[in-house]
């Protein structure tokens, strides 16, 4: 009898999900970890370190900064990008794909960081010797660093990184001083990069250990991903840039010094807004807190039900119920945060004169703690927004917030001097409010988006012509 | 004139009545150019099982099932989706019958728009919802939303497939092909014809309501979904034909214009049958079944048959003549049936095999079928001068017996499905009585000759082609 009769389509199962989930969790650990852990170590070494008159430590503290700031800027959106690779071939169990492209990404970054590394600091930085070693190694293991630390995070081997790190900032911090007993030169120096090449191998060392690999190849196919999640890496690349960007500028202004060939610094403005980034680490900790254990089970909740197909009225339900978690915890994350950067406000000048960096600086501190809240807050919405997959909307959000912070640092370095970290607060401000209103109007709609977004299931068909 | 002939998952592939009818009209009617329009299931890759006639200029084909990457198609402005969308939301609310009339409102944007952006819009996803919500609140949304996608996909190809352009569309069925027909024939402002030779709504239903992985549920949806493609394809059609009277019943059911309605019976080479021997003698009494070996086909009806026949005559023989192989697991049973029956030497399953051979020994022609449209081997039977006896299916009583304005006597028995016993009965008296036996030849000789010859199919369809422009 003719015709084909009739078909149904079954339901895929949504199997990025989980991958998704740790994707974020990840994104969220290698986006705060690095300026973190440039924030803390330049702050401790600057009072740790003997620096007066010391023109060599001047130099070393610069070419630090620089390595940590370009070497998160140039690998942020690569790092995205394996962040969510990596966790794709974590669940589809291709373990030996992991080692794979971990070697081969480590061989091509590595490559590329030093040598990139090296032709600058070469053509551009001073004409010394130890600076041109110093500062490409670095670079590189920094970057590599980043890079390990997303394959390994996916891995969710929390405390590895976190005794890595540990370990490893603690010698970065540790053996420069305990060089100087030793060697007064600035090969000490040196001592620096050994801190952190240690948590690299430790990292690295704990990646190899306990994925099963009998023959380790080299695979480049971690290229694939940037044209699977081409979001990710813009991402990566406009959030670093956001939060560096008006740093930038302003080396480049009258506040801006040049004491060395090829770095450019500001003291009154680099060490307050230093500061004001570590102020949001007890909320984003909080934030993660809770992420982790009540919005995460509604939210999984709200997926199980899709896939093991419920009714309407449930989906409603769980969706509603997300949409109140989110709004509760973050407001709860958000007064936490308002409370601490009041405390700070207020003592603000006291910190700031014991820093010695009286009055501008203590203005430039209190409007970047003003902006670092809203850092946090935009780096908040944006991992949500990332967990319902609206990666275009993040890469949107993160270009706008870049080219806010860009646009207002040379407005107000032309009107506005004495508010000089203004536009940093003002973009991630309008950042956060923009996010928040995609975001509600996302998750509104969130089960039409959720099903119109499935995959059919079907395959690629064509339209076949043969002429006689 | 170009005739662009549109059949879903059938020629030029898989072989079978509705196969062999095209191959027939398109190499057989020279003066006319065709293109094929072919609707598969699955992309996949397949072998011609026919010759492709010459005067055949195109196959144009795509998969229902498929994503397809379409060429764009015209956009809706806002006030069309709105329409759209309530248009949509009246089919679902008013009486049955006048959907389809409700339906050809939208016509345009149907067949001349693209759709694909409505089916993500927040209008549609509301209709689904308020659908949802009305008719199966308590059931899993997800398998909801999938049913849908499983009605929507196949149409959204079949409405935004391209097709050749041609003087004329023929689609042989209703169903996916026939929405690809209406919409050809709206876009190019050309006629349609609509040849059935099953009814396709009803065959669909059958089987739905038989698919056990189908939710109770969401049958209604399906088989009503078929009942109004085939309603708006009758309704689109400039000419309805079938192949025998009973057909029509079901076609003018669904509201279909008598007016434009016509029978073309199926139609046959007769002076290979006519010029086989005749077989008078019963010395050993041989009844024939020509198919293929399938459960449609009720094999085991035939062997329940054979038993009482065998019972009442010492010397009797069954020739089971056709391929085994597509339902192995079928005709083994059939094997052991025959075992179990003690009939290892009456009933000979003898494969495929050349029937022009095998004719001229047989005394009659059984056919146990549960499903048939105008079995082509009742009417080569019946050339070849062989009573028949059929189950009562399809067109069968038809050839038979006559149409009701035909003067010509029987050509056979009839008998309801599934039952042998009669069957038997029939059979028993064709070998008692020779004259009953010889007046069927005769009848059947003669109603093959004077209706049911290819040379006259094809005639008729080219007139309808020529009628129609």
């Amino acid at each position: 009898m003719a015709g084909i009769g009739f078909y149904i389509q079954k339901m895929l199962q949504k199997d990025t999900l989980s991958s998704t989930v740790v994707s974020v969790i990840f994104s969220a650990i290698v986006s705060v970890g690095p300026w973190l852990l440039t924030s803390t170590s330049l702050v401790v070494l600057g009072l740790l370190f003997p620096t007066n008159g010391n023109s060599n430590y001047e130099l070393f503290s610069m070419a630090t900064i620089y390595a940590f700031i370009f070497s998160t800027l140039a690998s942020g959106g690569l790092i995205m990008v394996i962040v969510r690779r990596v966790a794709d071939l974590v669940f589809a169990k291709a373990y030996h794909r992991i080692i794979n492209e971990y070697t081969g990404l480590f061989l091509f970054q590595g490559v590329c960081s030093f040598i990139g590394s090296f032709l600058w600091i070469f053509f551009f930085g001073p004409e010394i010797t130890w600076i041109r070693l110093y500062f490409p190694l670095l670079f590189t293991v920094l970057s590599l660093l980043w890079s390990t630390l997303a394959f390994i995070s996916v891995l969710q081997k929390y405390w590895q990184i976190i005794i890595g790190f540990s370990i490893g900032s603690l010698l970065a911090i540790v053996s420069p001083l305990l060089l100087m007993h030793f060697e007064q030169g600035v090969y000490s120096f040196f001592g620096y990069i050994l801190g952190f090449g240690f948590c690299l191998t430790y990292l690295i060392f704990m990646l190899f250990k306990d994925i099963p690999t009998s023959e380790i190849q080299i695979a480049f196919s971690f290229f694939n991903a940037f044209k699977k999640y081409p979001e990710n890496f813009f991402f990566g690349l406009f959030y670093y840039g956001a939060i560096w960007v008006d740093d930038i500028i302003i080396w480049f202004s009258r506040f801006g010094i040049n004491p060395i060939q090829g770095f450019r610094f500001s003291i009154i403005y680099d060490m307050p807004m230093f500061l004001a980034y570590l102020t949001i680490i007890p909320s984003l900790s909080l934030f993660f807190l809770v992420v982790e254990t009540t919005f995460y089970n509604k939210y999984r909740r709200f997926y199980i039900h899709i896939e093991k197909g419920a009714q309407l009225k449930e989906l409603e339900h769980d969706l509603t119920d997300i949409r109140t978690t989110i709004n509760h915890q973050m407001g709860f994350v958000i007064k936490i945060q308002i409370l601490v950067t009041m405390l700070l406000f207020i003592f603000s000048p006291s910190l700031m004169n014991a820093m010695g960096l009286p009055g501008i600086g203590s203005v430039i501190f209190q409007i970047g703690i003003i902006g670092a809240l809203f850092n946090g807050t935009f780096l908040m919405l944006q991992l949500l927004l990332l967990y319902f997959e609206f990666r275009k909307e993040v890469l949107q959000l993160s270009l706008m917030v870049f080219s806010f912070n860009l646009i207002g640092t040379l407005i107000i370095l032309r009107y506005y001097e004495d508010l000089l970290s203004l536009s940093y607060l003002v973009a991630f401000l309008v950042g956060s409010i923009v996010a928040k209103y995609i975001l509600d109007a996302r998750l509104k709609h969130l089960i039409r988006i959720e099903f119109n977004r499935q995959p059919l299931g079907l395959q690629k068909g064509e339209v076949k012509r043969s002429h006689f | 004139m170009r005739v662009g002939i549109i059949l879903e998952g059938t020629y030029p592939y898989v072989t079978g009545g509705v196969s062999g009818w095209a191959q027939s009209i398109m190499s057989q009617m020279k003066a006319v150019e065709f293109t094929i329009i072919h609707i598969g299931a699955k992309p996949e890759k397949r072998e011609l099982r026919y010759q492709i006639p010459d005067n055949v200029k195109e196959i144009y084909e795509f998969s229902l099932q498929s994503i397809t990457a379409w060429k764009k198609k015209k956009k809706l402005r806002q006030s069309q989706q709105d329409q759209f969308i309530s248009t949509l939301s009246d089919i679902f609310s008013i009486d049955r019958y006048k959907r389809v009339e409700k339906l050809d409102h939208i016509r345009d944007i149907l067949f001349e728009y693209d759709l694909r952006p409505i089916l993500h819009s927040k209008a549609f996803w509301d209709l689904l919802v308020s659908f949802y919500r009305k008719s199966l609140p308590t059931r899993s949304f997800t398998r909801y939303y999938w049913n849908l996608q499983g009605i929507i996909q196949p149409i959204l190809n079949c409405l935004m497939a391209n097709v050749p352009r041609c003087d004329v569309y023929h689609t042989v069925t209703t169903g996916y092909a026939g929405i690809v027909g209406v919409s050809a024939s709206y876009q190019y402002n050309a006629p349609l014809i609509l040849t059935e030779h099953g009814i396709y709504h009803r065959e669909r239903e059958r089987e739905i309501v038989a698919a056990s992985w189908l939710e109770e549920v969401y049958k209604p949806i399906w088989i009503n979904l078929f009942k109004l493609i085939s309603r708006y394809v009758y309704m689109q059609a400039a000419k309805v034909t079938t192949l025998f009277e009973k057909n029509q019943l079901f076609q003018l059911e669904l509201g279909c214009d008598i007016q434009k309605m016509k029978i073309i019976p199926n139609g046959i080479n007769v002076e290979r049958f006519m010029e086989l021997s005749r077989q008078d003698k019963k010395d050993t009494f041989v009844v024939g079944m020509v198919g293929r070996v399938v459960s449609i086909k009720d094999i085991k009806m035939a062997l329940r048959c054979a038993r009482l026949v065998k019972d009442a005559i010492s010397d009797f023989k069954l020739l089971i003549i056709g391929p085994t192989e597509e339902e192995e697991a079928y005709f083994k049973e059939c094997q052991k049936l025959v075992e179990v029956f003690d009939l290892e030497e009456t009933v000979h399953f003898t494969g495929s095999q050349n029937v022009l051979e095998y004719y001229p020994k047989m005394n009659a022609l059984l056919l146990t079928s549960v499903s048939e449209g105008q079995p082509l081997v009742i009417l080569e039977a019946m050339a070849a001068g062989l009573p028949v006896v059929a189950t009562d299916v399809g067109g069968c009583s038809e050839l038979i017996f006559g149409s009701k304005d035909e003067r010509i006597g029987s050509a056979g028995y009839i008998v309801p499905p599934k039952d042998y016993e009669s069957a038997a009965k029939f059979l028993i008296r064709l070998y008692e009585k020779d004259e009953v036996r010889f007046q069927f030849r005769e009848n059947g000789e003669k109603r093959v000759q004077e209706k049911y010859l290819t040379s006259q199919m094809i005639e008729r369809y080219h007139n309808l082609y020529k009628e129609v422009l």
